[in-house]
């Protein structure tokens, strides 16, 4: 068996396999999973998607005399005023106070990635020790002490292919759906996701290395409303179950994997370009990282049921939902994906050349993600 | 495809009757897509059947009534820098003008079947899609 040690030593020395996992389909299919196993070192896998659950942490440094911000406004995007004087989050899905709306905190961290200078206003108490009672200001991104991305839940494992069987358009975080189920969307890498190609977390856990936005992060700790107890075909979950808490240095990001987007009556959210390296260290990693689009399946739920927990009405492969439409119930529903496919190819590749060119080694989890986790709900009491 | 034209209006030809003059003047049928027109002016985009010395006879009369006429070839841009090829547009569009390049995975646009209905414009989660009215 191999050792993420060993498969280091390789990368070191330039020797390394290191294939993408929409190639590795196709290797494992040809010469078998024991064979994969021993030709490939590395897998890399990649998503482009929506992520709301994404925010950064700033710290601006002290002006001159000093403020505690407590109500703080990032062109005109409310961030959290509830850290220590000078530090804030701001999150993706927050949206401007303009009544004109379509621009939130997603864009500006996709603004501040790009290097533009982002107006500050905040306003704060004054106090004995911090006499500044408002700021009126700017920056860029290079003027801050710290950012750094901390998603606290990215790269959901699988998710639910949304339709619409009322008599009107709703606009969602799925995207647009049409009346009368006249369409689909879905919101997957598929073959090329990255916890589809290690779905019970061999490899993955706290700390593992990753690519980020376009820079390097890392597995901070399991993602909010992780669980591991959807139902399963060919090894893998049909419906959303696992999810990543992440973190990076925004600073090392770029603007080609992080974008602020915004859907159309209902809100803004954050595109963020994932990347995970996984060590094929056996005949099991190679064959799990081997899975195709034909064999990763989804479940599809009407979203005009306005209840928690919506009926399956029919399950897909990925196959399938990227030709462009499907079958129910004896008409056909044209699909639409909301995750790039492109972009996630684009991020498979980055990570694969960072590691072929010796810049990116892979790392050991310290710690692993639960094996067994259910998800609760809220009751109202 | 049909040549489609955007007829813009201003407050002192706003009320001409265009359908009426390009079928009772010169045996011009018109298709009209949209008509965005107010009291003070505004735009209408339309494609013509007839035969063509007809038509480049009427386009000539509308616009010495003072009606700018641009021919477009286009109606919807889609913005590079702005698209992140996700394909949200796709299934929202009734004449199916986006597809999936199936090697590179990147979105294309048909313009010669687009309709300008507008449906692409608010599925775009980029703002990377705008009519040109
Ligand atoms: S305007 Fe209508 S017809 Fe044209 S591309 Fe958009 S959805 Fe399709
Ligand atoms: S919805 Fe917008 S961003 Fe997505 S593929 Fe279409 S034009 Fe590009």
């Amino acid at each position: 068996m191999k050792t993420v040690a060993g498969i280091n030593e390789k990368i070191k020395a330039g020797k390394a396999v290191v294939v993408t996992a929409e190639e590795m389909v196709d290797i494992v299919r040809s010469k078998g999973a024991e064979k994969a196993a021993e030709k490939v070192d590395v897998v890399t896998t990649g998503t482009f998607s929506a992520m709301c659950s994404s925010g950064a942490f700033l710290n601006f440094g002290h002006s001159d005399p000093p403020i505690r911000m407590t109500n703080i406004l990032i062109n005109d995007v409310q961030a959290y005023g509830g850290l220590a004087a000078v530090d804030t989050y701001i999150g993706a899905a927050q949206l401007t106070d303009k009544p004109d709306g379509g621009y939130g905190g997603g864009h500006v961290i996709e603004d501040l990635v790009a290097g533009k200078s982002v107006a500050l206003r905040a306003w704060g108490p004054g106090t004995d020790c911090y006499v500044r009672r408002s700021i009126d200001t700017r920056f860029t991104l290079d003027d801050i002490n710290e950012a750094y991305l901390y998603n606290p839940r990215n790269c959901y494992q699988n998710y639910s292919v949304a339709t619409n069987g009322s008599d009107r358009t709703l606009h969602t975080y799925m995207g647009k759906l049409l009346p009368r189920m006249r369409n689909a969307t879905f919101s997957s890498a598929g073959q090329l996701s990255p916890l589809l190609n290690d779905p019970h977390l061999a490899t993955i856990g706290v700390g593992t290395r990753i690519f980020l936005g376009g820079g390097v992060g890392y597995v901070a700790w399991n993602g909010t409303q992780f669980s591991t107890a959807a139902a399963e075909r060919n090894g893998v979950p049909v419906s959303g179950a696992r999810t990543l808490a992440l973190i990076g240095d925004l600073k090392g990001m770029s603007r080609d994997f992080l974008r602020g987007l915004d859907f159309h009556r209902y809100g803004t959210s954050l595109a963020v370009g994932v990347g995970i390296p996984i060590p094929v260290l056996d005949a099991g990693v190679a064959a799990r990282a081997g899975i195709s689009d034909g064999e990763i399946y989804a479940n599809m739920t009407d979203y005009s049921l306005t209840e928690r927990d919506k009926p399956t009405l029919a399950q897909y492969s990925y196959e399938e939902l990227r030709s462009g439409s499907v079958e129910y119930d004896g008409h056909t529903i044209r699909t639409s994906s909301m995750s790039s496919y492109k972009k996630a190819r684009d991020v498979a590749n980055t990570l694969k050349g960072w590691i072929e060119a010796k810049e990116f080694l892979l790392s050991e989890p310290v710690q692993p993600l639960p094996a067994e986790n259910r998800l609760g709900t809220l009751e109202v009491r | 495809m049909d040549v489609k034209y955007r007829l813009r209006f201003n407050e002192g030809n706003v009320h001409e009757s265009v359908a009426y003059i390009l079928v009772t003047k010169f045996d011009v049928v018109p298709n009209i897509l949209k008509a965005d027109v107010k009291e003070d002016g505004g735009v209408m985009i339309l494609s013509m059947g007839g035969d063509s010395d007809n038509i480049v006879r009427a386009i000539e009369h509308l616009k010495g009534l003072g009606i700018s006429i641009k021919t477009l070839d286009k109606y919807i841009d889609m913005d590079p820098e702005l698209c992140i090829d996700c394909g949200a547009c796709v299934s929202v569009c009734p004449t199916k003008s986006f597809k999936f390049n199936p090697e590179t995975w990147e979105i294309e646009l048909a313009m010669e079947t687009c309709v300008a209905c507008g449906a692409c414009l608010t599925a775009c989660p980029t703002h990377a899609l705008e009519i040109q009215l």
